[in-house]
């Protein structure tokens, strides 16, 4: 097993005013390997970007994180103070937005946001850092770089955008990456390109990565291990390969159902009945338990906890205790 | 690989604008009018000729001598003119200026950390603009007295609350950018969020209400002056003089004209330069 660089215990985040708080991320637990890219897909309102960003200490009031500690390099996230956490931003741990249309402030150069960030964490003058920006640049894939560095974003296409910004998180050689949903706003060809750099680039760098999704594709594509993730809780850990071939959770299952095949003209898509269960909705069972076709009597009656099924994977249904079952 | 760099100025924002005057009547008469009160208020006391005070050659109308004719004291009414213009222009210009820097820290921490802060810098200045704004301003001038500076904080002190809830609002929707997420993803300072991609992107919006603001400046002052609570006589203010001027309102005509057409022009000037900004910057206007 190789060494941990990311450890997450029981962490729970939760939204709201003093007394009626609404948990939205609940006990969550996993571990990052060195190297490692893991995959993190969930419907909407699921809470992988909650999750995301409490690992870049970036949950904004009134959210807050409840309970459960974030071990990064051994160092507890949870407890770090906000200005020694703003230089660990970047540096040590980098993010990647969903919008790359939005993610560039529109008034400054290009090169003049690279320099920004280069200036503050390795203290680069403007002509160095400029210098520094053409070779990411050249590294992340954009052609003529020099020229560029002084155009605003709106004179960029998406792909070179989303480029840009990857260009701009390695450019302190972070140790951990988190792309928020990276190729959501780009189209499938360019998808496809960005996401071969990303992995060249993990690769490369020998870096971390969490790709947080609801794309099953880029799962597939790049992670080698997947956490699903529903109703704010991790329900299903698993290696990518065994997560395909044999999902165990009814809801894994249920998703990769859902997903048309090309070749296989169905008359009606498959969907799962039901919707998913707002945050504030109590339930006393398992969040899934609604929408379950497996439902046992006692799912509706505890949550489950996790199980660990087959060593390396870890299932959270009831169906799980004490041995493995299929879905 | 070696690669030859060459990082070439990016164009300023000056030429920007200049670029971008032709083709909005508007802005382009705006923006006349008000440089050629600029150059007047800089300039004034070189261009015009200082004429005497001659007590036996009062309320003469427009001539070649006095092209804007002579006052009830024998003065000559175009130096007279040209020195309030420069006062008026002074007090609107400084009084909104000072109060785009006393708004803008409060504008922005209430805009950016929203929370208790906004709470208690909103109530502030909320409360001051329940009172109308010419009262506020006759009470303050009160306090600060009858001077051009008197009224230049006067001018400041009145309308940094407006200003306080103008600029909160454009951070407001600022904050919610992704890209001042991404700035702080990436571990960027907070002095240089709130100054470079928060301010740098209210400065648009900013400056249309600033040259509003300036406008109802010139209002203010001016009806301060002609209610005799602004600069007090022998300076010659727009206001004053006008009020002076009613008195003889039948026999010389030109003494209320002249002011009052300088008054309105100047704030045509402001509120031309106003309309034509936003009509530029919001690109979410259709025009």
């Amino acid at each position: 097993m190789t060494k941990q660089i990311l450890q997450i215990d029981g962490l729970s985040v939760s939204f709201g005013q003093m007394g009626e708080r609404t948990t939205v991320v609940k006990d969550v637990s996993f571990s990052v390997g060195e190297g490692e890219i893991i995959g993190l897909v969930g419907e909407s309102g699921s809470g992988k970007s909650v999750t995301a960003k409490a690992v870049m200490g970036m949950i904004k009031k009134p959210g807050a994180i409840d309970s459960g500690s974030i071990l990064f390099r051994d160092r507890e996230l949870t407890k770090l103070p906000p200005g020694e956490y703003r230089k660990l931003r970047c540096r040590e741990i980098s993010m990647i937005f969903q919008e790359p249309m939005t993610a560039l402030n529109p008034v400054y150069t290009i090169g003049e946001q690279f320099a920004e960030t280069v200036h503050t964490h390795l203290g680069y003058q403007k002509k160095q850092a400029l210098e520094y920006g053409v070779q990411m640049l050249a590294k992340v894939g954009i052609s003529m770089p020099e020229t560029r560095l002084r155009q605003y974003p709106h004179e960029l296409s998406g792909g070179m955008r989303q480029r840009m910004m990857i260009a701009i998180a390695l450019s302190c050689s972070p140790s951990l990456l988190i792309a928020d949903e990276p190729t959501t706003a780009l189209d499938v060809t360019i998808q496809a390109q960005i996401l071969e750099l990303m992995k060249d680039l993990c690769h490369q760098n020998d870096m971390s990565t969490i790709v947080v999704t609801h794309d099953m594709g880029v799962v597939a594509e790049m992670c080698t291990r997947v956490m699903v993730m529903y109703a704010g809780r991790i329900v299903e850990i698993s290696p990518v390969e065994e997560l395909f071939a044999d999902p165990i959770h009814p809801y894994t299952g249920a998703l990769l159902r859902s997903i048309p095949r090309i070749g296989e003209h169905p008359e009606l898509l498959y969907t799962i009945p039901g919707s998913i269960m707002t945050p504030g909705q109590r339930h006393a069972g398992c969040r899934f338990s609604p929408r379950c076709d497996w439902r046992l009597p006692r799912c509706d009656e505890a949550e489950p906890p996790i199980f660990a099924v087959n060593g390396e994977r870890q299932v959270r249904c009831w169906r799980c205790e004490g041995g493995a079952a299929h879905a | 690989m070696i690669l030859k760099t060459d990082f070439r100025q990016k164009r300023g924002f000056a030429h920007g604008l200049i670029r971008h005057l032709p083709g909005h009547a508007g802005l382009t008469a705006g923006c006349i009018i008000l440089l050629f009160y600029a150059i007047l208020s800089i300039a004034g006391p070189m261009i015009y000729p200082r004429i005497p005070e001659n007590l036996s050659n009062v309320l003469k109308s427009p001539s070649a001598a006095n092209w804007f004719g002579t006052d009830e004291l024998g003065r000559d009414l175009l130096a007279r003119v040209f020195t309030g213009v420069r006062i008026d222009f002074f007090i609107a210009v400084g009084g909104v200026g000072l109060a785009y820097f006393v708004a803008l820290p409060f504008g922005l921490f209430a805009g950016y950390f929203g929370g208790k802060v906004d709470r208690a810098i909103s109530v502030v200045a909320e409360s001051m603009l329940t009172f109308p704004s010419t009262v506020l301003a006759i009470f303050i001038v009160t306090i600060f007295g009858s001077s051009v500076w008197g009224l230049l904080l006067t001018i400041t002190v009145t309308q940094s609350p407006q200003l306080v809830r103008y600029i909160r609002g454009f951070v407001i929707q600022i904050r919610n950018m992704e890209y001042i997420e991404a700035a702080n993803a990436v571990g960027s300072r907070l002095s240089f969020i709130l100054l470079r991609h928060v301010l740098r992107n209210t400065v648009g919006n900013t400056a249309v209400v600033l040259s509003l603001l300036a406008s109802e400046a010139v209002l203010v002052a001016s009806a301060l002056g002609f209610l005799g609570l602004g600069v007090q006589p022998p300076t010659p203010e727009l206001g004053t003089i006008l009020s002076r001027g009613r008195t003889y309102f039948t026999i010389a005509p030109h003494l209320m004209i002249f002011p009052g057409l300088f008054i309105a022009l100047l704030i045509l000037g402001f509120n031309l330069v106003g309309d034509g900004l936003r009509d530029k910057i919001d690109s979410k206007r259709t025009r």
